[in-house]
């Protein structure tokens, strides 16, 4: 029985002695550091937790694209200097969110006058909240003096990765995105269809909401429309290049020519 | 010859005539008006005297207003003669044996002068006299100019002492000089200026053209035409004039071979047979900005007259346009978001992209028709566009999945040939991305190692450390001195980089961890460079994410050193003059042999600002002996307080040559080289076939006749010319009269008599 107790003993006070050098070991900050890889923040202001439908959407780039992002999805107060950490921010709602600090809206300003971009989505059940609406544009217009503008049907965004005709997500309340152009590209893209309701997922593996009016086709309308706008923020008028165009006008969809 | 002198005066008055009449009625009025004033006097002695004193000073009066001049004129009384001028060129010495044009040229001239009344000549750079004809047949056909502008002039300044009955030019008609500047090929009449001169010698010029029996056989590189200026990789037409002579209908080709800076550009093959003179397009591609001389050279034939005519230079500046740009991303990250904005920021960067869009596990995921995916274009962008780009970008590449491989012979000849290639790191390049072993590898800064332990990537954050080289390097420097920069990369991290790399001899390593694994690393590839930065999180100083410089709360700071970082970077491997500390300014034209050869030299620290009293180390390299790394082994002047300095040399040979100047700054050697050609001086060996095209031209404008090959058997035909003794102008003496001091007292002198008289005769 003494053998039994030394054991313990020795192996409780080794663990006591290890246990600071090995939590030592552990970067402080490891979390907070910015990687090379893709990461999608949401913001912590959110009135619902996006991080299901954030780790379904990178699992799908993972799955289409050669994008490297990791599942993982970090919440982050938008007042905090580490949102430099995380140039893609997700911010989503379904009803009036908690009014942005002012340091909160000087710190989205340089995030998104600097390359950052910041992806809002309507999360209403039924149809798009009205004060998550509101909010939206109310804190949006402090941050930048600019109302939101309808993104054009042939903009970049729509064919960025995929041919998109519409910005569908769960619900298809409206066909258009909205967006803010800082510095000749769109800064800010706002969907009102609650694109991360047709994202997420179930903790067994299956999608958690049935996606209206269209069902699993608008589904996988909602993740091209998701892959389009991560891979819009990483690649911005890339698919705009001259040789691109020029590609794609000699190869319309159902018209390929040698 | 006599001498005959002429004296008589010469009237100077040049008024029209109502003024000289006016004059003599207002001198008779005088005269009148003495008359009416003196009448009264009874005596008509005294009556006469008066009037005789007003009248002469009247008289002479009128002689000074006239300004009379004595003039002695001298004349020389000589007979016409004929003038014979031989050409005494270098070219004149071609030909074989007896058949050389000299030996030719001496035979008509002793068949001219056998007539007697010949002055003999020769001509070269000038009318050089010749007392005998022995003493022309001794002379060397050896003048390295043919001047017939020379001679027109000489001999109409000989006119003076003796009038000329003709004119004999005995030529191969290869003018070098004025003439034939004036009068360039195509060209059917003379110009005013040679006809003005011709006309001087008022005789008229017969040419006794001396061609060769047979061709000599040569190939001659005419000229270089080419625009004075360029863009860096925009292709510029060069015309090649070639003469081909005595080659016949001989098949096979000519060997053209056209040079930048002494380095072979372009070869063509050119058929000899064809028109004497053609000319031969070729295309040339400028690399780099600055001062490129091009030379155009035919590989001598066999059994060629000379030699020295088989290549000739011209000089062009290269200025940089656009830069163009062709990033190559293995995927979208935001290392690539951020350099696409940094480039496209750019309005000077012409900016072409490819990224690797889906996964190779996407396959079944993604179509075609779906999406906006297009093929990566390999071939198009290896094969047929490379040389187009002024820099290529791979961000993260990974070299496998790609067949890269069939195409790194292009890339390696590209960079060989002055191209640009920056690496950007990531876990999909390097040792991650397979490029161990291969031909990337080879041109890279570093080595990368084989199956690393580690996968080639160590993630987490990476502190930086800059070496003593890094420091001052212009791709590196981010402060305004080396030791301000040493202070800011260590303020920054990255966040992951590849590893088991080692950096590659001749390269230089910039920026290490603090264990020195490579970071940041530039090499050279033939007259390519190479940049690699490991790793794929420069991005977080463009968005002002760099951890450790967070707490300075200066976001912007970490995003201007992510600008200046990749400008310089650029910059460097394009070997902008602009970033070189030391710079060098050739003579952008051949400087011709004997003349001094000037090399400026600005001399800067890393801040801009001007580095004096700095000494200066120089070599002369001749191209064709070129080495890599060439030593200046010459002692220079050293850096004035404007950091400049000026190199001389003198006594260079014909040919092309790097300059290459040396300094050292802050420890460092700084060095810099442009090519320079000191043009043969021998330019009578420029041209050798004979042509009596300029011949003709003077003799059909001087009334003259052109004779092939020998003196005319009858002798020339001299115009009808009286044979008396003509007389030629040979001095004239002028000595003014009117103002002589005898003139004045004489009218002085009839004054103050009248004056004497008129009161001793008790008049007023």
């Amino acid at each position: 029985m003494s053998w039994i107790c030394k054991v313990i003993v020795s192996r409780w006070l080794a663990t006591a002695l290890l246990a600071p050098a090995l939590l030592a070991a552990i970067p402080a900050r490891a979390a907070e550091l910015p990687t090379a890889s893709v990461r999608i923040a949401w913001l912590k202001n959110s009135t619902i937790d996006p991080s299901s439908a954030i780790e379904s959407w990178v699992q799908e780039v993972r799955l289409r694209t050669s994008i490297q992002a990791e599942p993982r999805a970090p919440a982050v107060r938008p007042e905090d200097p580490t949102l430099f950490h995380f140039p893609l921010l997700y911010w989503a709602g379904d009803r009036a969110p908690p009014r942005l600090s002012d340091a909160a809206v000087a710190n989205l300003r340089q995030h998104l006058s600097t390359g950052g971009t910041l992806i809002i989505d309507n999360a209403g059940r039924a149809e798009a909240s009205g004060a998550f609406d509101a909010a939206v544009r109310r804190e949006l217009l402090r941050i930048f003096p600019q109302p939101l503008q309808k993104v054009p049907p042939g903009h970049v965004i729509f064919r960025s990765f995929y041919r998109l005709e519409q910005a569908l997500g769960r619900r298809a309340d409206s066909r258009d995105l909205e967006g803010l152009r800082v510095g000749g590209h769109f800064a800010v893209l706002y969907t009102r269809n609650d694109l991360q309701g047709a994202l997420a997922r179930q903790s067994i593996g299956g999608f958690a909401m049935a996606v209206v009016p269209g069902g699993e086709t608008q589904r996988e309308a909602a993740i091209r429309l998701a892959v389009n706008l991560l891979m819009y923020a990483l690649c911005l008028d890339y698919k705009d290049d001259h040789t691109h165009v020029l590609y794609l006008l000699r190869h319309r969809r159902g018209e390929e020519s040698p | 010859m006599t001498e005959v002198w002429h004296d008589h005066i010469e009237w100077a008055l040049s008024w029209p005539w109502s003024a000289r009449i006016g004059v003599l009625a207002l001198a008779l009025a005088i005269v009148g008006l003495t008359w009416l004033n003196i009448r009264q006097i009874r005596s008509w002695r005294r009556r006469a005297v008066l009037l005789g004193l007003r009248a002469s000073t009247v008289v002479v009066l009128l002689l000074v207003l006239a300004q009379p001049s004595w003039v002695s004129v001298s004349q020389h009384l000589a007979s016409a003669r004929t003038a014979v001028v031989v050409d005494r060129s270098a070219s004149m010495a071609l030909g074989k044996g007896d058949a050389r044009r000299w030996d030719r040229a001496l035979q008509a001239a002793k068949a001219l002068t056998g007539e007697g009344a010949a002055d003999l000549y020769s001509f070269g750079e000038g009318l050089e006299p010749a007392d005998s004809w022995q003493e022309l047949a001794r002379r060397r056909p050896d003048a390295q100019r043919s001047n017939l502008d020379a001679v027109l002039r000489g001999l109409a300044a000989q006119r003076r002492m003796a009038p000329w009955k003709a004119v004999a030019v005995i030529s191969d008609g290869l003018d070098n000089a004025a003439v034939r500047a004036r009068n360039p090929m195509g060209t059917t009449s003379l110009d005013a200026e040679t006809v003005s001169e011709l006309r001087q010698l008022q005789a008229p010029l017969h040419a006794i053209y001396v061609d060769d029996p047979e061709p000599v056989r040569d190939v001659a590189v005419a000229g270089v035409r080419v625009s004075s200026f360029g863009y860096t990789r925009t292709y510029v037409p060069v015309a090649v004039d070639i003469e081909v002579s005595g080659l016949g209908d001989a098949g096979g080709s000519l060997t053209l071979q056209l040079s930048d800076n002494g380095k072979a550009m372009v070869t063509q093959q050119v058929p000899i047979a064809g028109p004497a003179r053609r000319t031969v397009e070729l295309e040339f591609q400028p690399l780099h900005v600055g001062t490129h001389i091009l030379e155009a050279a035919v590989v001598p034939l066999p059994d060629e007259v000379t030699v020295a005519n088989n290549r000739a230079q011209v000089g062009m500046r290269v200025v940089r346009d656009r830069t163009r740009v062709l990033h190559l991303a293995g995927h979208p990250s935001w290392d690539t978001r951020f350099l696409r904005s940094h480039l496209k920021g750019n309005t000077a960067v012409d900016l072409v992209s490819f990224y690797v869009m889906v996964g190779q596990g996407a396959g079944g995921m993604v179509s075609a028709e779906d999406t906006t995916l297009m093929p990566f274009p390999a071939k198009e962008i290896f094969e047929d566009s490379l040389s187009g780009f002024d820099l290529v970008i791979l961000q993260d590449f990974p070299f496998g999945p790609f067949n890269l491989e069939q195409y790194l012979p292009q890339l390696a000849q590209y960079l060989q040939a002055g191209g640009a290639m920056l690496v950007l790191g990531g876990p999909q390049s390097l040792g991650a991305g397979g490029y161990a072993g291969t031909a990337l590898a080879d041109l890279l800064p570093v080595e990368v190692a084989r199956s690393p332990s580690d996968g080639g990537w160590v993630g987490g954050a990476q502190k930086l450390t800059v070496t003593p080289i890094g420091a001052a390097h212009p791709a590196s420097l981010l402060g305004r001195d080396a030791q301000e920069s040493t202070a800011i990369w260590q303020k920054h991290r990255l966040v992951g980089r590849n590893s088991a790399l080692r950096p590659r001899q001749g390269s230089h390593l910039l920026v290490t961890d603090p264990a020195g694994e490579p970071v940041l690393a530039v090499g050279e590839v033939g007259e390519g460079r190479t940049a690699l930065l490991a790793s794929d999180s420069l991005w977080m100083w463009a968005f002002g994410a760099d951890v450790d410089a967070e707490g300075d709360s200066n976001r912007e700071l970490q995003r201007s050193h992510y600008h200046r970082l990749f400008e310089q970077l650029s910059a460097w491997l394009l070997r902008d003059p602009d970033l070189e500390l030391l710079r060098i300014e050739a003579p952008g034209e051949p400087v011709p042999e004997g003349k001094p050869l000037t090399i400026g030299v600005q001399l800067r620290d890393g801040a801009g600002q001007p580095k004096s009293g700095v000494p200066l180390r120089y070599a002369l390299v001749p191209l064709s002996q070129l080495k890599a790394d060439a030593a200046a082994d010459r002692s220079g002047p050293s850096t004035d307080a404007r950091g400049q300095a000026t190199l001389h040399a003198d006594g260079l040979a014909a040919g092309a040559y790097l300059a290459v100047v040396e300094a050292e700054v802050d420890g460092r050697r700084q060095r810099a080289s442009a090519a320079v050609v000191v043009a043969s001086s021998h330019i009578e060996a420029a041209q050798v076939q004979p042509s009596d095209r300029l011949l003709q031209l003077l003799a059909r404008a001087s009334l003259g006749t052109v004779y092939a090959g020998r003196a005319p058997a009858g002798g020339l035909p001299l115009p009808p010319i009286d044979r008396r003794d003509t007389a030629a102008l040979a001095d004239k003496q002028h000595t003014d009269l009117w103002s002589r001091p005898e003139v004045l007292a004489l009218l002085v002198a009839l004054l103050c008599g009248e004056w004497f008289l008129r009161r001793r005769w008790g008049l007023a």
